[in-house]
């Protein structure tokens, strides 16, 4: 009997300590998966969009009755402002055609001036709109998951926008889905200006609702309700992409208000600018020449029409 | 010895997967395109809450391997640093399980007093490890919310998850 007793017990022991030593594998394999994942790692980074290419359909659809319900709840409340918008659509209007007319007279001056200066046009950026099927937004991170990923033409580098302004950038691509890290995150670095002042500065997030203004010049002129634009450095965006204003200036710390609303993002447009062939490629010259500083003849270069 | 039946086996099958299954609902639901702010935060605490719940209440049905697939789909989704995430929901379990007795012997204000401890200091571990891997100090304030989301939720959460237990779970 006392045999069996401690058979038992040793078996009992046995698989307490097993249990424990599996315990601490698995706390040493999450480890080993946090300095595995650190860097930029390709095998996370591939497991992980396999991970969302299956889920992001999922979550689609199941958060479609959701989008319904909310739609129509929304229409019904459309309904009942009917007659309030359209009075101030109409107003709206009116503004907006004074508009389109200086558009078009700046689009012909536009057009007469960059003949006169046999202006190269940039290439036409292409885009996808993807919608936004999750907010993976923590309190330490701050990305979506849209569905669309390199079936779709999505690529990693393109600019995140919406109507608005910049959103983020595309981080991770699967066949279906993308990652985007928005503009607040911490990891998020935008080379900015300032559109009144011309300061330049490095937008950084800090995983809040609003970003600060980095690497400012001591002399800068940066004020409270500055519209803030890209400044096309570092060749990730192009140039005058607005992304927002300067909401409060306090002690050297200068704090921008996104113009996108994070919270209300549903589609989102992911842009190809393909920055990095502008001068190589799409242009069809040869712009080294061009931008040789022994060159004569093209306008690029310093000593033209001499 | 009377082998049960294929129903029976189904139905067996199924509560015993409903804690691990209902922490990964929960995490699903809480990433669905809501149009709220930041429900990563709100996923991250569900996933907390019940982890630490099911292993105190039902730690047979919440083995570290449950815990071990919940963490990992957890940080592939939350697109947060890969592993923060299983190691604190590991650490928690590890608390909870080695806690089990004497929480499940005190009354419930007593048991969220302990919660809110363990939350803290998985909120504190996330943060020191999310800003050990990002090389910079994260905004404290930000775990702060998660800490205050994860105590001020408990209450119900724990309150629906007992009722899930008392109807559809056995006795432990």
């Amino acid at each position: 009997m006392n045999k069996r007793m401690g058979s038992i017990g040793a078996a009992a022991a046995t698989r307490s300590w097993t249990h424990r030593f599996t315990f601490v594998l698995l706390v040493a394999f999450a480890f080993g998966l946090m300095l595995i994942g650190k860097p930029d790692s390709i095998i996370v980074s591939r497991l992980r969009m396999a991970v969302m290419d299956v889920t992001a359909p999922l979550i689609n659809a199941v958060s479609r009755p959701i989008d319904a319900a909310r739609e129509t709840a929304s229409d019904v409340q459309d309904y009942f402002a009917l007659k309030a918008e359209n009075e101030a659509l109409k107003r709206q209007n009116d503004t907006l055609m004074e508009w389109q007319r200086v558009a078009r007279e700046l689009q012909a001056e536009n057009a007469s001036l960059r003949e006169l200066l046999n202006f190269q046009m940039g290439p036409k950026v292409s885009f996808v709109t993807a919608s936004v099927v999750a907010d993976a937004s923590s309190s330490f991170v701050r990305s979506l998951i849209v569905l669309g990923g390199t079936k779709a033409g999505v690529a990693k580098g393109q600019a995140a926008m919406t109507g608005a302004g910049l959103a983020g950038r595309v981080l991770e691509v699967g066949e279906r889905s993308a990652r985007i890290l928005l503009i607040t995150d911490i990891n998020a670095r935008v080379p900015v200006v300032a559109e009144r002042s011309r300061d330049q500065a490095v937008l950084a997030g800090r995983n809040s609702d609003m970003p600060e203004l980095l690497y400012l010049s001591r002399d800068n002129d940066v004020k409270v309700g500055d519209r803030i634009v890209t400044s096309g450095q570092g060749g990730v965006f192009p140039a005058g992409l607005p992304v927002g204003e300067v909401a409060s200036v306090t002690g050297g710390h200068i704090q921008v208000q996104p113009f996108v609303d994070f919270s209300r993002l549903e589609n989102i447009r992911l842009i190809d600018y393909s920055l990095p062939g502008i001068l190589m490629q799409d242009l069809g010259v040869d712009t080294t020449k061009a931008l040789s500083p022994n060159n004569q003849t093209g306008l690029l270069s310093p000593g033209a029409g001499e | 010895m009377i082998r049960p039946s294929l129903g029976q086996q189904a139905d067996i099958a199924w509560r015993a997967a409903l804690p691990v299954g209902l922490t990964i609902l929960l995490l699903f639901t809480a990433l669905l395109s809501w149009h709220l702010p930041r429900l990563g935060t709100v996923a991250s605490a569900l996933v907390l809450i019940s982890v630490f719940f099911w292993t105190v209440h039902q730690p047979g049905l919440m083995t570290m391997w449950g815990v071990l697939s919940i963490g990992l789909l957890h940080d592939f989704l939350m697109l947060a640093p890969i592993g923060v995430g299983l190691l604190v929901l590991l650490v928690v379990h590890g608390v909870a399980l080695w806690q089990r007795k004497p929480l499940n012997g005190m009354p419930f204000l007593l048991i969220w007093a302990v919660f809110g401890l363990v939350a803290a200091c998985a909120t504190i571990l996330t943060w020191l490890l999310v800003s050990f891997l990002q090389e910079t100090l994260v905004n404290p304030v930000q775990a702060f919310n998660l800490f205050l989301l994860e105590f001020v939720c408990y209450p119900p959460l724990a309150y629906v998850f007992a009722w899930i237990e008392r109807r559809l779970l056995p006795t432990d």
